[in-house]
């Protein structure tokens, strides 16, 4: 069992095509830009915890507030089948 | 209230323009222009303004922390002349709140006054992931750095401390009263633990990294 902030989520390989919500062209799933910007960082070796503290420098929000919303962004990507855990969290 | 603005560019046409589309419908105020960083800081203590757009050849580490220590409350947002990377995170580091290229729409630098006036920062939305990635990698840096510097020794820091001041293998053995020849081991000690290859490499590791900062407070 392993707290969800020392986890590192990791990008699927089957997973559906992602775009970030600029984008013009056409595709299955559309992220906005946070949610694009941490998917990218999904590689299997960035914890939870190292996404949290570096958007922590640069939103001006309590640390709770963007722990939760980079925590929703993740189960938001799990649910839809864009990453996988190298861990499974708890 | 409307923001007061003082605009940093060395060219007057582009000044004239950013002027006009900050001042349009009354979005902002542009109190002042700059050509230089003197100029900067002279109208960042004079009319107290709330951002500060700022060319990116005017910017040198120094100026933003300056400008920032003079007006706590004081925005910057950093023009480029084209997105990249690693001069984004130099911005941010140097502390600029803001930054977009001049490639951007118009309307980005309004959006980018809003969002930094509301205490966030604003990145452009396709580089934002490169900036976390480059934020991520810098904390894993100095972590590492950071857990090298623990492995010296008392009298390794000293050494170290030796050479950030510049002293010379004698000079060193005289401060810290000890032969030259273990003042050029411990040397020799310290360039391995801290991974690095020669005495001005370990000083400006120690400086950029703030090492010697809290040496008190080591265990």
């Amino acid at each position: 069992m392993t707290a969800i902030e020392h986890t590192r989520p990791r990008r699927r390989s089957d997973a559906p095509a992602v775009l970030s919500g600029d984008s013009t062209d056409s595709g299955e799933i559309e992220l906005n830009a946070t949610a694009y910007a941490i998917w990218e960082l999904c590689d299997g070796e960035t914890t939870v915890t190292e996404m949290v503290e570096a958007s922590q420098e640069l939103f001006d929000a309590p640390g709770e507030v963007i722990a939760a919303d980079v925590r929703a962004i993740l189960d938001e990507l799990d649910r839809a089948g864009l990453i996988d855990w190298a861990e499974e969290p708890t | 209230m409307t923001p007061l603005v003082v605009l940093a560019d060395e060219r007057a046409l582009i000044r004239a323009a950013l002027r006009a589309l900050l001042q349009r419908d009354g979005a902002s105020e542009v109190v002042a222009e700059c050509t230089t960083g003197v100029e900067v800081v002279e109208a960042v203590g004079d009319f107290e303004p709330d951002v500060l757009v700022l060319d990116i050849g005017l910017l040198d580490a120094a100026l933003i922390s300056e400008v920032k220590a003079s007006n706590a409350t004081l925005r910057v947002v950093v023009l480029d002349v084209d997105p990249d990377e690693e001069r984004l995170a130099t911005c941010v580091e140097s502390g600029a709140d803001g930054y977009l290229s001049r490639l951007h729409h118009p309307e980005d630098l309004l959006d980018a006054i809003a969002t930094v006036l509301g205490g966030n920062a604003y990145v452009p939305t396709e580089m934002l992931g490169g900036l976390l990635r480059t934020l991520i990698h810098q904390r894993r840096e100095e972590d590492a750095v950071k857990s090298r510097f623990q492995t010296l020794t008392t009298r390794e820091v000293e050494v170290l401390g030796c050479l950030c001041e510049g002293l010379g293998g004698d000079d060193m053995a005289e401060r810290l009263y000890i032969s030259a020849a273990t003042a050029r081991t411990h040397v020799q000690n310290v360039l391995k633990k801290l991974d690095v290859h020669s005495q001005v490499e370990a000083a400006a590791l120690a400086r950029r990294h703030g090492l010697l900062d809290d040496v008190g407070s080591r265990p």
